[in-house]
């Protein structure tokens, strides 16, 4: 194999690593129902925390790098029919394309010209 | 097999996210003078976004080695906290960790946990399997079009790639919604603010890492009190 590929099987191997090894350690600490139950509270932040944290890098970085009035309020238009479509559909894939697709087509609407 | 199938189905709107990052992905290490071979080899095998990017960066820039593992094992430190917190919604070890940990990126992490206390405790390793393999199918997928038609598919139309460029904090904020944010709050505005602050002075997934710490701990304070 070529240097290139043992580096990538490399960062793989790391990356996989990363993973597993936390999650192959806390199903062999599982214990009784108490100590599972203390375990879920502490740890019952980190899902939330992860997707308000993604959320916020994924809106924030752009915007911070090239601020622009339109795309903020574009932006903040698109979250709001996710928000309604969520309430009135439910679901996820839903949401999500609807808002992906309103930003794309207001923002085109709004920079084409005349 | 139905929770697998069901698992799949939940993996549709991270494919939505997927395909157009792993298409730009494909191009990028293509025209930066990657094989398609590798590049599709780099997808495969590493399996997580950002991180990619910057290895196609440091393989072109001849980086060592242990330069590029260091670099890359940084960038995606933030995994070691997924693993422990699926663990804790897993009632059943039927399915080998390996299989549930290879996939667990911060997206199939973030629909997982917002989703995983809708499915019976018996059925949820089959769920985690079939979502896992919907969004690395959709990475592999895209990137594989990516290398192979990236160049002439990069004029698309402007709504298109605007759009494409607004699936991942759309589908962000649908999971926010779904992970009861009521009784997440203290976890969520820690998290968000200290994500807003820090990725100011620091890489962002420096600022990701350490802003998740800051949510679940604020988070575990407050259930103390």
């Amino acid at each position: 194999m070529s240097h290139t590929g043992w580096i990538v099987v490399a960062c793989g191997l790391g990356t996989f690593l990363l993973r597993l090894i936390p999650l192959w350690q806390a199903r062999r600490r599982r214990g009784g129902h108490a100590a599972l139950a203390a375990r879920q509270r502490r740890l019952s932040g980190i899902g939330p925390a992860a997707i308000a944290a993604l959320l916020t890098l994924s809106l924030w970085t752009p915007m911070a790098q090239d601020p622009q009035w339109t795309r903020i309020a574009v932006a903040a238009l698109a979250l709001l029919i996710v928000w309604t479509i969520k309430r009135t559909r439910g679901g996820i894939a839903l949401p999500t394309l609807a808002g992906a697709l309103a930003y794309g087509l207001v923002l085109h609407y709004l920079n084409t010209p005349g | 097999m139905r929770p697998f199938f069901s698992g799949l189905g939940a993996s549709l709107a991270i494919g939505a996210g997927y395909v157009p990052i792993a298409f730009s992905f494909g191009l990028t290490a293509v025209e930066a003078g990657l094989t398609p071979a590798t590049t599709l080899l780099i997808s495969a095998i590493v399996f997580a976004g950002a991180s990619q990017f910057v290895l196609v960066a440091l393989l072109l820039s001849g980086a060592s080695l242990w330069a590029a593992l260091g670099t890359v094992v940084l960038m995606n430190a933030r995994h070691i906290f997924y693993g422990p917190a699926l663990a804790t919604h897993l009632h059943t070890a039927h399915v080998p960790a390996p299989l549930l940990a290879f996939g667990l990126t911060d997206e199939v992490f973030a629909t997982a946990m917002s989703r995983i206390d809708r499915i019976e405790p018996s059925r949820r390793e089959g769920w985690c399997v079939g979502l896992q393999l919907g969004a690395y199918t959709c990475w592999l997928v895209g990137t594989a079009l990516g290398a192979a038609f990236g160049s002439s598919l990069r004029h698309g139309p402007a709504a298109l790639r605007d759009g494409l460029s607004f699936v991942l904090p759309a589908l962000f904020f649908a999971l926010l919604l779904e992970s009861n944010p009521g009784r997440h709050r203290v976890a969520i505005a820690s998290a968000g603010i200290a994500a807003a602050a820090l990725s100011a002075v620091l890489p962002s997934y420096h600022a990701l890492a350490i802003a998740i710490v800051i949510g679940a701990v604020c988070h575990a304070a407050g259930e103390q009190r």
